[in-house]
């Protein structure tokens, strides 16, 4: 039950990065949030650093990789394949839920146009993933 | 379209070429409708036999053959470039629905979020009317989320595709009234749903209808202390007809025929709240099905919903 352990926002929409952000501290979510703008940076970030996430808050619509494809590459590779991935993402079509979950996202959730209610969704998934949920074993 | 593109031989313009002692025929092959000929058969003809009817005829009736032929070639490649054009027609509309559900929700929950945040972190910098002015932003920031997804709704609906089978509409309208009173516990509203209403029709599509209907009866009783909702059926000359009645708030029937139109409301919205986009989509999943839907009102004497979900024969 680590509280070091950072999430990482993978967001290019600096709006809802701003506000997730805000949503956390309101929340009083203490542990830092690394965020970066799109699918490569990711990935880059995933492998040159130190201690992996508690959690990845990935959303879909991402420039250059496409948030499907960054979770492809998370669960192709040895390192990640067991990282928690909640998809965060604006969009309720079917096709991206089935995608999200035919490649092992572990949840999805999307996010609410009221503030309210994202800040109620942003405390529980700090709450859920940080807290609650036990994490793979370090190999 | 394959009668619009039938091929038809122009005999009456029949040219000879002469040359060398060879002596052709060309006829030129019209589209019906058309002045330009499209084809043209050309048919070497013996010179040692005289150009009589009957030779004509041959001629004209080979033309015909050739003329038919190409018409059905043209008649396949118009149908596929037609299926072509709609599967294209339809992906961009997934596209356009998809761009509408991710790429207008982002800025509006901007602002709602950036009004919430100077509402909470700059309290004390606006006095009861500057916060009551974000509150108006924010009010009006979830009414297009709301009409957002409901026209993300209708135009699934429209793409969505069509499978009949057995559906008991008395077992759905019995769950959809009694999730309506799950939600507003505290209202008393009589409810009565025929037995064994059975058709032949799309159960998701068919629960969509039954759900607006209903919420609308629900919602249109709100203010009758007596409220009571029906569903049942009746034969109207040859047609079976079924029906959502409430005594509820009603309206007046020469606003009748704007009810199906999206984004319609016969009610200011702070009498009874709605998008206007439910009525528009029951319409359109009945239309799918070849029936028709139309509504018997009077203002404060209720509204009857009716509707059948076969073609008149």
């Amino acid at each position: 039950m680590s509280t070091e352990q950072s999430i990482l926002l993978v967001e290019d929409n600096e709006d809802d990065a701003e506000l997730t952000l805000l949503a956390f501290k309101a929340q009083r979510i203490s542990n830092s949030v690394v965020w970066v703008r799109d699918g490569v940076e990711a990935l880059d970030y995933l492998r040159d650093c130190q201690d992996l996430p508690a959690v990845v808050l990935l959303d879909l619509n991402l420039p250059r990789l496409h948030g499907i494809e960054v979770l492809k590459a998370i669960r192709a590779d040895e390192r990640t394949k067991h990282l928690p991935v909640v998809v965060l993402t604006s969009s309720d079509e079917e096709k991206d839920r089935m995608a999200a979950y035919s490649h092992f996202a572990n949840s999805y959730v999307r996010k609410p146009v009221d503030y309210d209610q994202f800040a109620v969704a942003a405390r529980d998934l700090g709450l859920y993933w940080l807290v609650l949920n036990r994490p793979p074993p370090r190999s | 379209m394959a009668s619009r593109s039938r091929v038809t031989v122009g005999i009456g313009l029949a040219v000879f070429v002469v040359g060398g002692g060879m002596v052709a025929i060309v006829l030129p092959l019209f589209r019906v409708g058309e002045s330009v000929p499209h084809a043209f058969f050309v048919a070497g003809i013996s010179p040692h036999r005289a150009l009589d009817d009957r030779y004509r005829r041959f001629f004209r009736r080979t033309a015909d053959q050739v003329a038919s032929a190409i018409a059905k070639v043209r008649a396949h490649e118009g149908e596929a470039k037609w299926s072509a054009e709609l599967e294209r027609a339809n992906k961009e509309l997934e596209a356009f629905s998809y761009s509408i559900s991710h790429d207008l929700r982002a800025p509006l929950r901007a602002i709602d979020g950036f009004s919430k945040a100077l509402l909470s972190d700059y309290a004390g910098k606006f006095d009861e009317q500057g916060r009551h002015y974000l509150e108006r932003v924010r009010a009006a920031t979830q009414r297009m989320a709301q009409l957002i997804d409901d026209l993300l709704g209708l135009s699934q609906i429209t793409r969505a595709a069509l499978k009949r089978q057995r559906v008991d509409l008395t077992d759905i309208a019995r769950r959809v009234l009694v999730d309506l009173g799950a939600r507003d516990a505290a209202r008393k509203v009589a409810t009565r749903v025929a037995d064994g209403l059975v058709v032949q029709a799309d159960p998701r599509l068919l629960s969509v209808v039954l759900e607006n209907l209903l919420g609308n009866a629900w919602k249109f009783t709100s203010k009758q202390p007596d409220a009571t909702i029906e569903v049942d059926t009746e034969t109207r000359g040859d047609e079976t007809v079924y029906l959502v009645r409430d005594n509820g708030a009603g309206f007046s029937m020469e606003h009748a025929t704007k009810l199906f139109a999206p984004f319609q409301r016969l009610h200011a919205a702070s009498d009874f709240e709605g998008t206007g986009i439910g009525l528009a989509t029951v319409n359109r999943v009945i239309a799918r099905h070849g029936g028709r839907v139309w509504a018997e009102a009077k203002p404060g004497q209720g509204a009857t919903f009716l509707f059948t979900l076969e073609a008149q024969t």
